[in-house]
């Protein structure tokens, strides 16, 4: 639960630098809301599609989009009645008109919220959640804020057995359910109250504990910290700031396309 | 030494840090995790807005701003809607803000009536501040993190996957909203009388 979508390999795309990555990231997808045009957008997606492609496999380019398609769907139906310009396509029930502008703004739509999934997809799919600290940490992320974010990933995965216990227990003391059981969202709710409660009272108790033990590790004083992990320096990573000039023209170029 | 009433210790930076990142797990287990099943074609709500209103009752403004924005960005990256984790972020961090804005703003009005009647009346000694919001500053509460939460998703959505679209997620953020002030409110009170050294939890 903790590592998140992040699928281990040994790609290029697994080897780059988390710091490029992610700045390639937010060129992206700055790049695919910009007003461009659809053989552009069309363009910046191909290319994701090829890296997904290239660093996972064929099968992980549909990934994305299997979690998205009820919007992607919501998009085709409810974009082109709103987007009246351009030649009448089609007309349905006589007041529902499809035209070339609104099916335009349909697809480029779809396109870009594809692109900026996939572009997200790929650069988490490919980066460790530790790397992400580290970049986010790089990019001027206080000591303070990484350290809140690791310990909070270390905290889920407790907290989530913690209510899995607690729920357990609370669930033996109810009598079990005669037949088929029916969907009765208020009685989920009063079920989950006394839960939510205990896992709060719990989660908060360990509070002061977790003080102490970062208060004994000499959490607060202003000596130099070592870290167990991180980033290669720049210098390391010249050929890759190459490349990521590369695409950084690409994605200029497309713009004016 | 007993931490649970050492007000110094408090201050510490360690608790405070300690205290985020539990309330931040907290939060993203409440997103990720807990999801009620509304209606019998697969939609649920999740319980995120449980947890920031909890937290904004409890812990005040700034901690719902922290733990609401990074615990709902930390559930949408495991979720694997990493995409939408920024406008989470953005909208549940204002949200938090907001609610807690808004408790805080509702106690101290209800601190200076008192001081007011107390002083009329000649007592010297202030009863203490009610950590139950008032019901006005509740609805106003719900209001203003429902009018932020479902605006920025509306405009950020927009920008992403269109206005139309977008706007089919209005219904849902407002429904998410309802249960957390319908549940979050008794669970703040709860947690508040069953485990009273939560009082000296603030700063």
């Amino acid at each position: 639960m903790v590592s998140g979508t992040y699928l281990p390999g040994n790609s290029f795309v697994h080897k780059a630098d988390p710091r490029m990555k992610f700045s390639l990231l937010i060129l992206w997808v700055i790049a695919l809301i910009l007003p461009v045009s659809i053989a552009a957008l069309a363009a910046y997606y191909l290319a994701l599609v090829l890296l997904i492609w290239a660093g996972l496999s064929l099968g992980q380019v549909f990934q994305p989009l299997k979690t998205i398609w009820p919007l992607l769907l919501m998009i085709a139906l409810l974009t082109p009645p709103f987007h009246q310009s351009g030649r009448e396509l089609y007309q349905v029930g006589g007041f529902i008109r499809i035209t070339e502008g609104g099916l335009q703004e349909a697809i480029i739509l779809i396109v870009r919220f594809s692109g900026i999934t996939s572009a997200f997809f790929l650069f988490f799919r490919t980066t460790t959640i530790d790397d992400f600290i580290l970049t986010l940490r790089w990019f001027g992320l206080p000591y303070s804020g990484a350290l809140v974010v690791t310990i909070a990933f270390r905290y889920i995965p407790s907290l989530l057995q913690l209510y899995r216990n607690i729920e357990d227990a609370h669930a033996l003391r109810r009598p079990v359910p005669e037949g088929r059981r029916k969907f009765h969202p208020i009685k989920k709710f009063s079920h989950i109250f006394p839960t939510l409660v205990s896992v709060m009272i719990h989660s908060i108790k360990g509070i002061p504990t977790l003080s102490m033990a970062l208060e004994s590790r000499g959490f607060g004083r202003h000596n130099p910290r070592t870290s167990y992990r991180s980033l290669l320096p720049l210098k390391e990573i010249v050929h890759q700031a190459v490349l990521f000039i590369i695409v950084l023209l690409f994605l200029v170029l497309l713009l004016f396309m | 030494m007993d931490t649970n009433k050492n007000e110094s210790f408090m201050q510490l930076p360690a608790f405070r840090i300690a205290t985020l990142a539990i309330l931040i797990a907290v939060t993203a287990l409440f997103t990720y995790v807990i999801r009620i099943p509304i209606a019998p074609t697969r939609g649920y709500i999740n319980f995120g807005d449980v947890a920031i209103f909890f937290t904004a009752i409890i812990f005040g403004p700034i901690t719902a701003l922290i733990t609401g924005g990074v615990g709902t960005a930390l559930a949408d990256l495991l979720a694997g809607y990493a995409q939408w984790a920024p406008f989470t972020f953005l909208a549940h961090g204002l949200q938090g803000l907001a609610i807690g804005l808004v408790i805080n703003t509702g106690r101290k009005l209800h601190v200076t009536s008192q001081q007011r009647n107390q002083s009329k009346s000649g007592q010297e000694e202030l009863t203490p501040v009610p950590r139950k919001p008032g019901i006005v500053s509740l609805l106003l509460a719900f209001v203003l993190g429902t009018l932020v939460m479902g605006g920025i998703y509306f405009l950020t959505g927009g920008l992403m996957v269109g206005f139309a679209a977008a706007a089919t997620e209005i219904p849902g953020n407002i429904l998410q909203n309802v249960a957390g002030i319908l549940v979050g409110t008794p669970l703040a009170m709860a947690v508040w009388k069953a485990y009273p050294p939560i009082r000296y939890y603030t700063w």
